[in-house]
């Protein structure tokens, strides 16, 4: 049987802020530059302050039940088939959001790294890893990403840096993009981007207490946040809006453009580095997350025989999609503009309802 | 056990993991390191690839070899007409043993019909989609054919051609005689609303423009770098030249900038690090005082768009060094200094005006000043509107240089020449 463990607050942010700020190496700020054109580096603030501000609910859900994760909570407020019906919407849209993400990653690398190789080749490798990672169990893939992370960042500031030859200031203008109006609607609506959050709803028990939940919360927004936006400005300075927006992986051609002549060039392996690293860590995160939401609905003890089922249902979604387009333009698309009332929505209502019939947990010093 | 089994696996699986659908021997692959596009007979394109043999004779050692092996580049150049870049490969991939491979292309040259024709979207910006090519691939645009362009791209004695080509590059920034354009500076440029598209101008050298009988020049020297690619009067060394630039409206050629009109676009643009240049003596028109300018302060560029015309103001400040006095004239005194600075000043305002106006009437801002303007639009679709390549032709320019000459080479001052007639 794999033991969760607890973890403490480096490792829960590490966790929570590679998978977050991983889907930034992806497709999604060419299509951020489409909707958005210039802004989308502090449309993307507006959207960490709504996730803040949504989170805000799920903390105080947390509080009300301390020590207890969002299943337990649901099991408590909704009753069991309420609660049934809100985890298995929960752990599908998880497990959704996961098959994107593969195929968007095994997409991206075939466009650019393995031409040659089928999809499902790269996925299965890729899947391997995760299923190695996931029969450790959480604790190792939350101390995995705590080792990792100062890697990635190493790797992320290096290609940001040397990046900086080709920065032109002028292409953050016009400042408001296609519009205030626009930023601000596709920045409450992209919230979603950041949405992965509510995940430390799944594993709040191996967390120390509400505060601590809190504090993590908080600062892994902020840092993701802070990250995302920061990656948007570098590539709005690198790419003017027009070819932004046609680009597949704006951040890895932005790694392929550095050039400081013969011995400095061809930079593109250190960013595929966090690209692979950090696609892991999220993958694996969201799905162990879909197997412990699973485990809990239908009691089971032992979450080692589900984790092959699991990532091969997550290997069949993957391959549901029929092109990059598909999986681009729809979605992904989707995901970011309307993840938000899966991923917010439930513990917003699961707190109402605590409230109308008064349900609470133990006090923690009781 | 379970230990033991986790070990084998992990050891064996990097043995079955090297044979994956993506791999290859460096064998395998015939390097392109030229392409070129020329208007096709038989079909829509005419491409040229010049494929490298990288070999070694004698010891090994790599590029920069130190062991004493002698270097040895073959060349083999192939040309068809093909409808795209994916066809031709196709076709030369199924007549030679090897897979051709773009990742050391290190230039695509254009010729200048196809890039006066206006098929540069259809020619060359879908070659940014191609995984091989690289955005930091060189482009220039040719005088002839780019066929025969890349004939006689050769690498500088004992080096390989990746090297020479590198290095030729460079001499943009040093010299401001042409501009170094890359893949991405196209594709960004034909589909930007800020600035229209500037690229490297070449030409074979036929040394037609080499006199070698005749009378001994007499007179003024004509501004130093004023003509095209191919028109250097010159004898020997490399065919190849890049000299000048072509300039596009869109993506059609509508004309090209000798290189000290490219010289004088840079300098406005920010670009250029250092340029000899040579004006005429203020006091001797007969000779030059050549000078070095080796510190260009960032332009300052203002673009007013409250009028009808835009209007363009641009200060730009320099410093540089006088190379030598032919006239033999004491200007290195503080009284006489000024007198160099002003005439430099006025020949820069000058040939900077002259070049904006020439730019003006083909309708294409390769001065990026569209990219000051652009500040003064808060959205996209206000600027997009507002079409500023459109309104670029009507705008007016105001120049200010300040110059300043700090050093006078290993020479203080000029002492007069003393002959059997005395102090000259």
């Amino acid at each position: 049987m794999i033991k969760e463990g607890n973890f403490g607050y480096h490792e829960a942010i590490s966790l929570l802020v590679i998978t977050i700020v991983t889907k930034v190496f992806f497709t999604s700020p060419a299509i951020l530059v489409e909707i958005v054109g210039t802004s989308g580096w502090y449309m993307t603030i507006i959207s960490m302050l709504v996730a803040i501000f949504a989170f805000m609910f799920l903390y105080l859900l947390l509080k009300r039940f301390p020590q207890k994760n969002i299943m337990e909570i649901a099991d408590l407020v909704l009753g069991k088939l309420g609660s049934t019906i809100f985890l298995l919407i929960l752990g599908g849209f998880l497990l959704w959001t996961a098959s994107v993400s593969v195929r968007e990653f095994a997409e991206v690398l075939k466009v650019y790294v393995m031409p040659k190789s089928p999809p499902s080749f790269i996925m299965i490798l890729f899947l391997v890893t995760i299923i190695v990672l996931s029969f450790m169990g959480m604790e190792t893939i939350v101390r995995f990403a705590k080792f990792i992370i100062y890697i990635l960042g190493a790797g992320y500031i290096l290609v940001v840096l040397l990046s900086s030859q080709n920065f032109a200031p002028r292409h953050l203008f016009p400042l408001l993009g296609y519009g205030l109006d626009t930023t601000i609607i596709h920045g409450l609506l992209r919230s979603s981007f950041y949405g992965d959050i509510v995940i430390i709803g799944v594993i709040a028990s191996s967390l120390q207490g509400y505060k601590e939940i809190k504090r993590i919360g908080f600062s892994a927004l902020l840092i993701s946040g802070f990250l995302t936006s920061f990656s948007l400005l570098v590539f709005t300075l690198v790419f003017p809006y027009t070819v932004g927006q046609e680009l597949t992986s704006p951040m890895y051609e932005m790694a392929a453009r550095i050039d400081y002549g013969g011995f400095m060039q061809r930079m593109e392996p250190l960013f595929l580095f966090l690209w692979n690293f950090g696609t892991f860590i999220e993958v694996s995160f969201i799905l162990y997350a879909t197997i412990m939401i699973y485990c809990h609905v239908f009691r089971i003890e032992d979450k080692r025989p589900i984790i092959l089922p699991m990532v091969t249902t997550l290997y069949s979604l993957s391959l549901i999609p029929k092109s990059i387009i598909e999986v681009t333009s729809g979605l992904v698309q989707t995901l970011r503009s309307w993840g938000w009332i899966i991923y917010y929505m439930p513990p917003i209502v699961i707190l109402i309802i605590a409230f109308i019939r008064k349900k609470k947990g133990e006090s923690q010093n009781a | 056990m379970r230990k033991r089994t986790l070990i084998l696996i992990c050891l064996l699986l990097p043995l079955i993991m090297t044979g994956c659908f993506d791999s290859h021997e460096i064998g395998d692959f015939a390097y392109v390191t030229a392409m070129g596009i020329d208007q096709g007979i038989s079909d829509t394109f005419r491409l040229t690839f010049q494929i490298s043999k990288f070999s070694q004779g004698g010891g090994g050692g790599g590029e920069n070899d130190g062991g004493g092996g002698e270097k040895s580049e073959d060349m083999e150049v192939i040309t068809l007409d093909a409808s795209s870049l994916l066809s031709a490969v196709a076709l030369i991939n199924s007549n030679i043993s090897k897979e051709l491979n773009f990742m050391h292309l290190k230039v695509i040259v254009l010729s200048e019909e196809i890039s006066k024709s206006g098929k540069l979207q259809e020619s060359i910006a879908p070659i940014i989609r191609y995984r091989h090519i690289r955005r930091t691939t060189n482009i220039i645009v040719s005088k002839g054919n780019a066929e025969e362009f890349i004939a006689e791209l050769k690498p500088y004695p004992g080096e390989l051609i990746t090297k020479t080509l590198e290095e030729l590059f460079k001499k943009s920034s040093t010299t401001g005689y042409f501009y170094h354009t890359t893949l991405n500076d196209l594709y960004d440029g034909i589909k930007s609303p800020y600035h229209a598209l500037l690229l490297t101008y070449g030409s074979v050298n036929e040394e037609d423009k080499f006199e070698s009988e005749g009378d001994a020049f007499e007179g003024e020297s004509d501004i130093p770098g004023n003509f095209y690619a191919g028109e250097i009067p010159r004898k020997g060394g490399s065919k190849i030249e890049l000299f000048g630039s072509t300039v596009f409206d869109g993506d059609k050629m509508v004309g090209k900038l000798t290189g000290f009109e490219t010289q004088m676009l840079l300098m406005v643009r920010g670009e250029l690090k250092r340029g000899p240049f040579s004006i005429t003596d203020p006091s001797k028109p007969d000779v030059v005082i050549p000078i070095d300018i080796s510190e260009f302060e960032q332009p300052e560029i203002e673009v007013d768009l409250s009028e009808e015309k835009p209007k363009i103001h641009v200060k730009l400040k320099l410093e540089g060094d006088i190379a030598s006095i032919q006239s033999g004239i004491d200007y290195e005194t503080p009284e006489r200094i000024p007198i160099v600075e002003d005439a430099f000043e006025k020949y820069l305002t000058k040939g900077i005006e002259d070049t904006f106006e020439k730019c003006k009437k083909l309708k294409a801002d390769v001065f990026k000043f569209g990219t000051t303007a652009v500040c003064e639009f808060w959205t996209i679709p206000e600027w997009e509107e507002y079409n500023w390549l459109g309104k670029f032709s009507e705008s007016e320019l105001e120049v200010e240089v300040d110059f300043t000459i700090r050093r006078t080479g290993k020479l203080l001052r000029s002492e007069p020449i003393y002959s059997s007639e005395g102090k000259e």
